[in-house]
């Protein structure tokens, strides 16, 4: 019996859990040649393809700084110092006038002026498992499809531009290789090149026995044999087949990405993993990498919250700041859109093991860099940090945000799955004009 | 031609019952397809494969593997007319065959959870003894745990109740795999509610594929893969996330009968009781299961013919009649509805054999036919739509090692058992296992993806390019084919047993001069030699099934 | 015959406190909380009457100290800043304050045997000493390379001993002003990813002054911090570890605080994981047990308190006072009461003693 279930009715009702919504990017719907799925080429994969070409010559680049966990806004962004659920930290003055940021974050207090932080962020899933993923997809309207996270959609709307190597790399401690998953109903190729622990991929060293000439040579003859190959054919495939022996080779040829850092670096970024990677990812902005997500594990400060942050911090202003200056200095800011956020912020109320637990109704995100105005602060909560005063931000808003920074019409770019058009970013949301330039 | 929507769940049926084709007596299958094929096409055919391609194709397909280059000239220099019929049955009974599919269906049903050797010898004697795909399914959903051969079936069922990372039992998804896998229906969206958006998905179809499973559980007292079920006192209860009614379902496939669930008293529950010393856990009197593997795989069952039909079509042609393969609903027609009716049909009077349906498939034009367009005008993804070229397809990780191994003369260092224990600091593998591992975990889709597209990956190339593994098999060394080739002296003659080797034909005039130029110019001829044996295994002809 | 103990009362702040302190008399019980508030209670008489608050400190005020016999406490705030009052008075007036004492967090505060000299130690890596009389700052000890959590004073000698995050413990030559000796106790620290986890939670000699003890956690890891309550003791003289108690599972994470009580125990809290927390009682005399499980025996052990943060011996020697975090302390996400209020948790203290004091009182 056909039962039409008239799908805005339910926009109350809380949908069915995301567990059972985690599904393949197989899924897809209605029928389509084989070439369409797999997402090559440019075309078919935008509803408007000009746009795609346009949007492949910009020099644009996202440098997006995940930290794991939930850092608590309280112990950073947005002190309330000497309050009730305040903590014992003080805060400090920084470059912008009457905008003070935890003590814990010297570093960054200097560099404020730099950045935009919105502290009235207010988003709905207060759990790691599925709130990571939803924050990172831009929690857009359920559609029955995997979104992609903002890296690949990213790399799907901008391309590699000029640079050969991946759009897509996530610096990483632990493991490192290929994760499809980020990648959604775009597909694998959409994914992340994941450099764990400082790592390169697996098999990147050229055999000790080869020269770099040996090496030129033999492709060479694997290009000759492509190109008899192809005659006649349906070139799908064999540019598919090529194209990753091509990246591979692009990131062979960037062994220095890999190598050990300058200790002149490695004093300015700190020598955490956070550190570690925060410089890789500079160096991968600098080699053209379109995004690059830099990822910082460990902030979930159930227990010892202050003590925990009190480390914590530190060593994330340390890298933080350091990067941005970096970039601004190597004259890349006006180019790269850079965010630092989290999953959620961290509850006001302090438990009984002097941690603080998952708080999505109040937290902050900071970002600069291309199409960003800088030296902002928008967004304000409450005397004690509870709550958001006045009008408060979802993710989605930030995904309009940053598309518009990029220069997408976030309002109007979707992707063509099939058949089935969608939007780029939450349809209720829009961008906050008060962040743009 | 009419169809009568009546009830999504039987739309299916009555479509295809009222316009299923019946073959023309005494025409066989392979031409009725062709025949179908050319009625709905629009333009220029590609003329059939040169026996080069052909025979690479059909080899990759049958046996896993590239033909040896003694396969490849008696082939060629073959002047019978039937010598095309006479290599696909001569396949069919080779050894690789039972090896080939048993991959092919691992990865199909599995999709790279792991692996089990009872599952393996399961699906390799299945192939070996041409068990018939619906005997294949009732032994997956309810194998005869005497038999030596069966008891490992079992594993289809028994790792998707495994618990990976934080998650609990999965028995939705073990629920939606054997839609998708049994019968090409994939219903996890309508697990909470009706698809919204496939019509004929109802919460109702979910449910009743859920009461089949949610009550088995993997039993500790094999030693062998092994599902027990729990009583089911009561039908399932179900309401959707959007509405208040409450409904109940029996155990139901999709588009059949639910079966109502009786009430025992307890003496009553079991059929076989648990035995608490040998922990076995019985067998209740009430036995979804056993339901199941009567009424899903049957030949009333057309959802579960179009499925495989459906699927062994895109394992040989390319592309599934239906796409996505496990998407089967009346607004995502199949491209050619008559045809995939006459499969389905087909291989249920044939009684669901797979060999007997592979043979067919095989012995179309469809197959046989070039993947070169000769009109390049032409719009080729029309012309692969309609089957008038062949399309390209994707080499699996197995299929890739065996043809590598093959091509380089490595595959004898790789005993399938090894008779002394393996070294234990030996960073290169030494079985088989271990160099399969290697390819998964280079080529393969991470565990849960379905493997049915062509999707290159960048650890690939970096695999073929930089690792010691195949550096070591394209070195000279082991008596291996470059060894092989260093031995002769006329270049030539070299370049043609390099391709012959490797890329399973002769090479052109072009080619020749092209290797040749290489060859001398390269001061060091071991050395040389390595590099072409690498650049033809590397390039986009090896690696991909045309 | 088995240590059992009675409640006497129980004290119920409607806000969060970190530690509570019976004054050297008797007569008052303190207690440092949020908001830069110390609190008090008289115990004077069966009536338990809170008094007015002491202000002037900022943030967290947690390091406690008192002169051994004058009226005078002196306290420390995660500011930084460190103050001396009168607690006698009806509206204490501040004696001395210094509001930049450290540069941050004020961890601890110990006061000399003979009342003259306390010292304090903090964030800012540093360990200071002061006149009580006027606050006056007569020295700054350098030595610790990361935050200073605990001090205690050997009676004897009057050694000052402090420890740090990293379960560096450093004997001072105050003299000199330079450190004397150091004592290993890094079990107690982990380095996990960016987190610092661990330290020298507390520290306590033992009656004879022959053993340093210090508690903290063995980390299992950073971010929600897990850990087993762990503590080690050190000879004096020898400065070789002479002593290792595993007190408790993982989720019990730290001790954090320790005094001998007379009958010759070791008091001990720990907490952990929200919910969880135990009062233990410790023989320091049984053999050198290294990774002893939780099921060897204790004199006593209660692990009904919820989140045990400070244990405070009554000058009788008899009583003591428990800080505990009210129970269901956590949770993700707004949770509001009946009036949409976002509330936050408080701190129920337990004054208790042996109860057969109790019966002798009888």
């Amino acid at each position: 019996m056909n039962r039409r279930i008239n799908h805005q009715a339910s926009s109350q009702k809380q949908l069915c859990t995301p567990a059972q919504h985690v599904m393949s990017r197989r899924r897809l719907l209605g029928s389509t040649a084989a070439a369409g799925l797999l997402g090559m080429g440019g075309l078919g994969g935008l509803v408007q393809p000009l746009i795609a070409d346009e949007l492949s010559q910009s020099n644009k680049q996202v440098l997006f700084i995940w930290i794991d966990g939930g850092m608590s806004q309280l112990e950073s962004w947005d002190p309330k110092p000497n309050t009730k659920f305040g903590g014992p930290f003080r805060s400090i003055q920084t470059t912008l006038p009457g905008i003070r940021i935890s003590e814990l974050m010297p570093k960054t207090a200097e560099i404020m002026h730099l950045l935009a932080l919105d502290r009235g962020v207010t988003t709905v899933d207060n759990s790691h498992s599925a709130g990571v993923p939803r924050i990172q997809r831009g929690d857009p309207k359920d559609r029955g499809v995997i979104y992609p996270y903002f890296g690949s959609a990213v790399a799907k709307l901008m391309g590699q531009g000029n640079s050969p190597l991946p759009p897509y790399i996530w610096v990483k401690p632990g493991s490192g290789g290929f994760k499809y998953q980020d990648a959604g109903f775009l597909g694998p190729r959409y994914g992340a090149l994941a450099i764990g622990d400082g790592q390169p991929p697996p098999n990147l060293l050229l055999p000790e026995a080869l020269s770099h000439d040996d090496n030129a040579a033999r492709n060479r003859l694997r290009n000759f044999a492509n190109a008899q190959y192809a005659a006649g054919r349906n070139p799908t495939f064999g540019e598919a087949q090529s194209f990753v022996f091509d990246s591979a080779q692009a990131l062979m040829n960037r062994q220095s990405l890999f190598s050990d850092p300058d200790p002149a670096d490695v004093e300015l970024y700190g020598d955490t993993e956070l550190g570690r990677d925060m410089l890789i990812g500079r160096k991968m902005l600098e080699a053209g990498v379109r995004f690059v997500k830099v990822n910082s594990y460990g902030w979930d400060t159930h227990g010892d919250n202050f003590n925990g942050h009190a480390s914590l911090m530190p060593r994330f202003d340390q890298a933080f700041s350091a990067v941005v200056l970096d970039l601004e200095q190597r004259g890349m800011l006006d180019n790269t859109l850079v965010i630092a956020m989290s999953e959620f912020g961290r509850t006001p109320r302090i438990n009984g093991h002097i941690g603080r637990d998952h708080w999505p109704e109040a937290w902050s995100i900071v970002m600069t860099g291309t199409g960003i105005r800088r030296g902002v602060v928008i967004g304000e909560t409450n005397k004690t940090g509870t709550f958001v005063e006045n009008d408060a931000h979802d993710i989605g808003d930030f995904f309009h945000t940053w598309f518009t920074a990029l220069g997408i019409n976030s309002l109007e770019t979707e992707y063509l799955n099939n058949g089935q058009p969608l939007p780029i970013a939450h349809d209720d949301c829009k961008p906050i004009k008060e962040l743009l330039t | 031609m009419t169809s009568l929507r009546i009830s999504s769940g039987l739309a299916i049926i009555l479509t295809v019952a009222l316009c299923a084709p019946a073959p023309a007596r005494g025409v066989e299958l392979h031409t009725a397809i062709d025949r179908l094929i050319e009625d709905s096409a629009d333009g220029m055919f590609a003329p059939p494969a040169t026996d080069q391609e052909f025979l690479r194709r059909l080899f990759l397909d049958l046996t896993g593997e590239i033909p040896a280059p003694s396969d490849v000239t008696e082939f060629v220099a073959n002047s019978a007319a039937n010598k095309r019929t006479v290599m696909i049955d001569r396949l069919l009974q080779d050894d690789r065959y039972p090896r080939r599919m048993a991959e092919l269906f691992n990865v199909m049903l599995m999709e790279r959870r792991g692996t089990d050797p009872a599952w393996k010898r399961f699906l390799v004697d299945s192939f070996k003894t041409n068990r018939h795909w619906d005997s294949m399914v009732k032994t997956i959903i309810e194998p005869d745990l005497t038999n030596e051969n069966e008891q490992g079936a079992g594993y289809f069922l028994t790792k998707r109740l495994e618990k990976y990372g934080q998650n609990p039992t999965d028995y939705p998804g073990l629920a939606s795999d054997i839609g998708r896998l049994f019968m090409g229906v994939d219903l996890a969206c309508a697990q909470c509610h009706d698809h919204l958006f496939v019509d004929d998905y109802s919460q109702a179809d979910f449910q009743g594929m859920y009461a089949f499973v949610n009550n088995t559980f993997i039993r500790s007292d094999t030693e062998f893969p092994a599902i027990g079920q729990k009583v089911m006192k009561k039908p399932l209860e179900f309401q959707s996330v959007f509405e208040e009614e409450m409904f109940t379902t029996g155990p139901r496939i999709p588009g059949g009968a639910e079966l109502e669930v009786p009430e025992y008293d307890s003496e009553h529950e079991f059929a076989v009781a648990p035995d608490p010393q040998s922990k076995a856990p019985g067998v209740p009197a009430f036995n979804p299961l056993h339901y199941l593997a009567t009424t899903l795989p049957t030949a009333s069952n057309l959802r579960f013919q179009s499925n495989f039909v459906n699927r062994l079509w895109a394992s040989m042609m390319g592309n599934g009649l239906v796409w996505p393969l496990d998407l089967h609903h009346s607004d995502n027609p199949a491209t050619h509805p008559e045809l995939l009716s006459l499969l389905a049909s087909e291989f249920a009077q044939h009684d669901f054999d797979i060999k007997w349906l592979v043979r067919e498939l095989a012995l179309t034009k469809v197959y046989q036919r070039s993947s070169i367009l000769q009109t390049p005008t032409d719009n080729v993804q029309k012309a692969e739509a309609e089957y008038r070229v062949f399309r390209e397809k994707a080499l699996s990780s197995e299929q890739l090692m065996w043809s590598i191994l093959k091509a380089t003369g490595a595959e004898s260092r790789y005993p399938i058992e090894l008779e002394d224990e393996p070294k234990l600091e030996a960073s290169l593998p030494t079985t088989i296992d271990q160099v399969q591992e290697h390819f998964i975990a280079s080529f393969a889709n991470p565990p849960r993806e379905p493997e049915d597209e062509f999707a290159p990956s960048v650890r690939g190339s970096l695999f073929l390019m930089n690792s010691e593994l195949v550096q070591s098999w394209v070195n000279v060394g082991g008596n291996n084919a470059t060894e092989q080739l260093l031995k002769i002296s006329d270049n030539k003659e070299v370049i043609s047993s390099l391709y012959i080797t490797v890329l399973s034909r002769a090479p052109t005039t072009v080619e020749l001069k092209q290797m040749r130029e290489f060859l001398v110019s390269h001061p060091d001829r071991p050395d040389a030699i390595a590099q072409l044996v690498w650049a033809l295994l590397s390039c986009n002809e090896f690696l991909i099934n045309h | 015959m088995p240590l059992t103990f009675d409640t006497t009362e129980t004290i119920t702040p409607t806000t969060q406190r970190l530690s509570a302190r019976f004054t050297p008399c008797g007569k008052y019980l303190i207690t440092g909380g949020f908001e830069g508030l110390l609190y008090r209670w008289s115990l004077i008489g069966d009536e338990r009457t809170e008094l007015s608050v002491i202000k002037g400190h900022h943030g967290w005020v947690e390091a406690i100290g008192f002169h051994p016999t004058e009226s005078r406490v002196y306290s420390g705030d995660s500011w930084g800043g460190l103050a001396c009052h009168d607690y006698s008075e009806e509206n204490p007036t501040t004696l001395w304050s210094r509001e930049f004492a450290h540069d941050g967090w004020l961890r601890a505060i110990t006061v000399g045997a003979d009342g003259s000299w306390l010292a304090s130690c903090g964030k800012d890596h540093s360990v200071q000493c002061w006149k009580t009389k006027n606050g006056k700052l007569t020295q700054r000890l350098v030595g610790h390379e990361t935050d200073v959590y605990s001090l205690v004073v050997h009676s004897e000698s009057q050694s000052l001993v402090s420890g740090d995050a990293h379960g560096k413990v450093i004997a001072w030559n105050r003299k000199k002003g330079v450190p004397e000796r150091k004592f290993d106790a890094s079990e107690l620290f982990l380095q996990h990813r960016l987190q610092d986890v661990g330290g020298v939670k507390c520290m306590a000699f033992a009656p004879d002054g022959k053993t340093l003890f210090v508690g903290g956690t063995r980390p299992k890891g950073g971010g929600n911090v897990q850990g087993v309550p762990l503590i080690i003791g050190f000879d004096w003289d020898s400065g070789e570890e002479v002593f290792q108690r595993e007190l408790g599972v993982v989720g019990d994470v730290y001790v954090h605080e320790m005094q001998f009580h007379s009958n010759g125990y070791l008091m001990a809290v720990t907490s952990g994981n929200p919910g969880t927390g135990q009062l233990l009682f410790v023989d320091t005399n049984a053999a050198v047990k290294e990774g002893e499980s939780e099921e060897s025996e204790l004199p006593y052990r209660n692990n009904k308190l919820s989140n045990c943060h400070s244990i405070s011996l009554h000058p009788d020697g008899q009583q003591f006072a428990v800080t505990t975090t009210s129970k269901g302390s956590n949770g993700n996400g707004r949770r509001l009461d009946k009036d949409g209020n976002y509330v936050g948790n408080h701190s129920p203290i337990y004054l208790m003693q042996p109860s057969n004091v109790a019966n002798e009182k009888q």
